[in-house]
C-alpha cells in the first residue's frame, strides 16, 4: 500500500500544526451544518477557497471537479422536492423550480462543496504519519488511527491501480481505447479495466496484512514513536489564529 | 561447525484447492540447513516455489493463504509452527519481492522505523539506527521523501535499510537485488558482508557480482533443494534446464552492430515530477532504429523507465518533441500517436489480462481468425485456449502478455524491468519473437549476460541523462558499469 493524498509543500497550511488543524477541521464541517443562512455558509467556502488559491494547492479545485457530476445531479432533483415560495417552471401541477427550491439546492451544493475542499486541503497538506501522531495526542490508540488511516489511503490506492490498468489498456488498445466519447462506449471500455482493478485491489488485502505483521503489528510492546510533530513557528500564534477563525465562526452563525 | 540459524526438515507443502482445481503439491521432502555466517542464494524459474518458501520461513504462509503443511521449520532453535510472524521479527526479517506491497508509510524515515516502534525500542535508539540503515544503503538523501516518489530499486534500498537498522540475525530477500544496479549491488553487497550476517537470498537470475563473494548456491527444483556443493556439475545443466542460465549452444553470439534504418528520434526533451527532490529528465539526443534491440542501463532512479513511459506516451513531456521518420520526413508524434506505435510490456501482466479464456483475451478487439490464435498458442507455448488466464502461472501469463501484444502490430517494444520476474528462457524467447517481426526491441535491464548477448546497441543513463551510446566501439564502457565500476557523479 503505497499511494496517498499528501502533497509536499513549504506552505503555511503545510506548517500549521497538523492537531490544530485536525480540531479546525472538525470544527468546520459541523459549523457547515449550524446554519442554514446562504451568505454565511457562502462565506465559510469563500474563505476555504481563498486558503486553497492563496497556498497555490490547486489540487483541491481537482477534488471538486471530480464531485461535479453529483453536484449537478443535486441541483437537478432537489428543487421539485421544495416547491413553496415563487414557482419559475411548473409541468401541470408538479413544480418542478421554485424560488425555495432553488434556495435549498444551492444550500446543499455550498455545503457539500465545502466539505469536499476542507477534507482534501487538510489531506493534501498533512503527513499521514502526523495525522496518526495528532490522533493519538487526542487519545486515540495506535491501531486506531492505523485503521482510519489506511481506510482513508484506500481510495487514493485504487486511483492509483485504476490509472495503472488505464494505461496499460490504452497501450493494449492503442488508438480504439478512449476513456472519453460517447457514454457506451465509455462503459464498453470501461468494464475491462474494473475487472482488473477489482482483482488488483482484493490482491492487496492480504499483501498488506503480511506487510504490517513483518513489520511487527501485534508486538507485545509498549508501542514507541521515533519523532514527535513537527512544530513550525511559534505554537501561540497558531492558536491564537485558529481561536480567532473559531470566534468568527460561531459570531456570524448565531447573529 | 557453526551453529544453524535455520534448519528446514522434511518439508512438505501443498496449496489449498478450488473446487474442481486441485494444486499440486509444491514442496516435497525439501530440506535446507542454513549456517551462522552463510549467504544462500536460492534460485528457482517463476512459480518454482520462491516466495511461497521464504514465507513459510517467516510464518506468513500458511497463515494467509491456507494449505497443508508438514515437518519442521526450527529459525533460530524455535519451532516456527504456530508462532506468529510479528513475535519472529527480532529473528528474521524479510524484503518483499514487490515493494509496492511492504511499504506502509509515506515517508521514507518512518518506514525504517515502523518495526523499532512496534518492538518499543527507545526514541534515541531508533534515531541511531534509522541513521545507520540511511547510511548502509546510500539513500541518506531520501529520508524526507515519500516511497510512493521513488522508483523501483530505491524502494528495494529502503526496505533493505529497514533490515540494516533492525539487523535480525537471518535476512530473508526475495529477489531483492534483481532490480538494484550493478554499482549499488556491489557497494550494498559489501556493507552487508562487511559484518558477519546469515542471508538467504530468492533470485531468478544471479548477477555476476554476487560470484566474487562466499555465496552458496542451491536450486528450487520440482518441489526440492538442490545445493552445489553437493555437485557442481549438474547444477549448471539443472540452470540451463529450468531456463535460468542461458544456454551457451543456444545464445552466444554478440548481435552486431548494424546500420539500419531509423525509427525515431528525441529531441530536447525534458520531463520532470510534480514531487519535490525527484530528478529531471533532460534528453538532447536519443535515436532508435528499425528493427533493432537495444538496451538501456543506468544507476537505480536514472530515469529509464520514465523514458520508456514517454516513448510509449503514457506520460507528456514538459518541452521537446519525439518524431518519427517517415517517407515524407519527421513527423512529430503525440501521446495517442506514440501509444499506437509502441507495446509497453508491463512488470505486472494481470494489469492487461482479465479475460475467461485464453482465446478470448487473444481475439479482443482484433478477433483474428482461428488459424491466426493457434499459430500464436503454439508460438508463445501457451496451454491451451481454452485455459483461464487467471489460473496460469506467472510464466505463461507473461507469455500470454507478450502474444497479445505479437498480435497488436507494433513498431517499437519497451520491456521494462526485464530483470524481475521473468526467466532468462523465457526473457529470451519473447525479445526473439519480436525481433523476428521485424520491431524494433528495448529493454531495460541490469543484467550485462542479457545485454551483451542481445542487445545491438546499450544506452547508459545517469541522473535523468544519456550519457553514453555505446555500440562496437565502446563496449568497455558497458563492461565498466556492469563490473559495477561506473562511480555515481552526483
Amino acid at each position: 500500500m503505497i499511494a496517498n493524498l499528501y502533497l509536499q509543500g513549504n506552505t503555511p497550511v503545510h506548517k500549521f500544526d497538523p492537531r490544530i488543524k485536525l480540531a479546525l477541521l472538525l470544527f468546520m464541517t459541523v459549523s457547515f451544518f449550524l446554519t442554514d443562512s446562504i451568505p454565511v455558509t457562502g462565506g465559510f467556502l469563500f474563505f476555504i477557497l481563498l486558503l486553497v488559491s492563496l497556498n497555490g494547492i490547486k489540487q483541491v479545485l481537482r477534488s471538486i471537479h471530480s464531485i461535479l457530476p453529483l453536484l449537478i445531479f443535486v441541483a437537478i432533483l432537489t428543487p421539485p422536492f421544495h416547491p413553496s415560495g415563487k414557482v419559475f417552471y411548473a409541468f401541470h401541477s408538479l413544480v418542478l423550480l421554485s424560488s425555495d427550491g432553488i434556495r435549498e439546492a444551492l444550500r446543499l451544493i455550498i455545503r457539500f462543496t465545502g466539505i469536499t475542499s476542507l477534507f482534501f486541503l487538510f489531506f493534501l497538506t498533512t503527513e499521514v504519519d502526523d495525522l496518526i501522531l495528532s490522533l493519538m495526542w487526542f487519545k486515540i490508540p495506535f491501531t486506531a488511527t492505523l485503521v482510519i488511516t489506511i481506510a482513508l489511503r484506500y481510495i487514493p490506492h485504487i486511483t492509483h491501480i485504476y490509472s495503472n490498468v488505464t494505461d496499460a489498456h490504452k497501450l493494449r488498445r492503442g488508438t480504439d481505447f478512449e476513456m472519453s466519447g460517447g457514454f457506451r462506449n465509455r462503459m464498453k471500455n470501461l468494464f475491462p479495466v474494473l475487472v482488473s482493478v477489482l482483482i488488483q485491489s482484493i490482491r492487496a488485502i492480504p499483501a498488506l496484512a503480511m506487510a504490517l505483521e513483518t513489520k511487527g503489528l501485534g508486538f507485545n510492546a509498549q508501542r514507541q514513536s521515533f519523532r514527535d510533530i513537527n512544530i513550525f513557528g511559534s505554537i501561540i500564534l497558531q492558536l491564537v489564529i485558529a481561536f480567532a477563525i473559531v470566534l468568527v465562526v460561531v459570531l456570524v452563525t448565531l447573529l | 561447525m557453526n551453529e544453524a540459524i535455520l534448519e528446514i526438515k522434511d518439508l512438505s507443502f501443498t496449496f489449498p484447492g478450488y473446487p474442481g482445481l486441485d494444486f499440486p503439491e509444491l514442496f516435497r521432502d525439501l530440506n535446507l540447513k542454513v549456517e551462522k555466517g552463510e549467504i544462500r542464494v536460492i534460485l528457482g524459474k517463476p512459480e518454482s516455489g520462491k516466495t511461497t518458501l521464504s514465507r513459510i520461513i517467516t510464518a506468513l504462509i500458511p497463515r494467509y493463504s491456507g494449505g497443508s503443511l508438514s515437518g519442521q521449520v526450527k529459525l533460530d532453535g524455535v519451532e516456527i509452527n504456530g508462532n506468529q510472524p510479528y513475535n519472529l521479527i527480532q529473528k528474521a526479517g524479510t524484503v518483499f519481492q514487490n515493494p509496492d506491497e511492504q511499504i506502509i508509510t509515506t515517508r521514507c524515515d518512518a518506514e525504517i522505523a515502523f518495526p523499532m516502534e512496534s518492538m518499543g525500542w527507545g526514541k534515541k535508539q531508533i534515531a541511531e539506527r534509522i541513521d545507520f540503515g540511511l547510511e548502509s544503503t546510500g539513500i541518506s538523501h531520501l529520508r524526507y521523501r515519500d516511497p510512493a516518489t521513488l522508483s523501483g530499486g530505491e524502494k528495494r534500498k529502503l526496505l533493505l535499510a529497514s533490515l540494516f537498522a533492525v539487523n535480525p540475525p537471518l535476512w530473508i530477500l526475495d529477489e531483492t537485488f534483481e532490480e538494484l544496479d550493478p554499482a549499488s549491488l556491489r557497494a550494498i553487497l559489501k556493507t552487508i558482508l562487511s559484518q558477519e550476517r546469515t542471508i538467504i537470498i530468492f533470485m531468478t537470475k544471479p548477477p555476476a557480482v554476487l560470484e566474487e563473494h562466499n555465496v552458496k548456491f542451491s536450486i528450487l527444483y520440482k518441489g526440492t533443494l538442490f545445493h552445489k556443493e553437493d555437485s557442481p556439475e549438474n547444477f549448471k545443466k539443472l540452470m540451463i534446464e529450468e531456463g535460468l542460465l542461458l544456454d551457451p549452444e543456444r545464445y552466444h553470439s554478440i548481435q552486431p552492430y548494424k546500420k539500419r534504418e531509423p525509427l525515431l528520434k528525441i529531441e530536447n526533451l525534458s520531463y520532470s515530477y510534480n514531487t519535490a527532490g525527484a530528478f529531471t529528465l533532460e534528453i538532447e539526443h536519443f535515436k532508435l532504429n528499425k528493427g533493432e534491440i537495444i538496451s538501456i542501463v543506468g544507476r537505480n532512479g536514472s530515469g529509464k523507465s520514465t523514458l520508456g513511459k514517454i516513448l510509449c506516451g503514457l506520460l507528456k513531456p514538459d518541452s521537446g518533441q519525439i518524431f518519427a521518420y517517415r517517407e515524407s520526413g519527421l513527423s512529430p508524434l503525440d501521446t495517442k500517436n506514440l501509444n499506437a506505435l509502441t507495446g509497453f510490456i508491463f512488470q505486472n501482466p494481470d494489469y492487461q489480462i482479465f479475460l475467461p479464456t485464453v482465446k478470448e483475451e487473444l481475439s479482443y478487439g482484433l478477433n483474428p481468425d482461428e488459424a491466426a490464435v493457434d499459430k500464436i498458442i503454439e508460438l508463445f507455448s501457451l496451454p491451451g485456449k481454452e485455459v483461464p488466464p487467471a489460473l496460469m502461472s506467472y510464466g505463461a501469463r507473461k507469455r500470454l502478455q507478450g502474444a497479445v501484444y505479437y498480435l497488436f502490430e507494433k513498431d517499437l517494444y519497451i520491456v521494462d524491468e526485464a530483470d524481475s520476474g521473468l526467466s532468462v528462457e523465457d526473457f529470451a524467447s519473447m525479445i526473439t519473437r519480436f525481433h523476428q517481426k521485424g520491431s524494433t526491441v528495448l529493454f531495460i535491464t541490469h543484467n550485462m549476460e542479457l545485454s551483451r548477448v542481445f542487445s545491438e546497441r546499450v544506452y547508459i543513463m545517469e541522473n535523468g541523462s544519456v550519457v553514453q551510446t555505446a555500440d562496437e566501439d565502446s563496449f568497455n564502457l558497458v563492461n565498466g558499469y556492469f563490473a559495477g565500476k561506473i562511480e555515481d557523479q552526483a
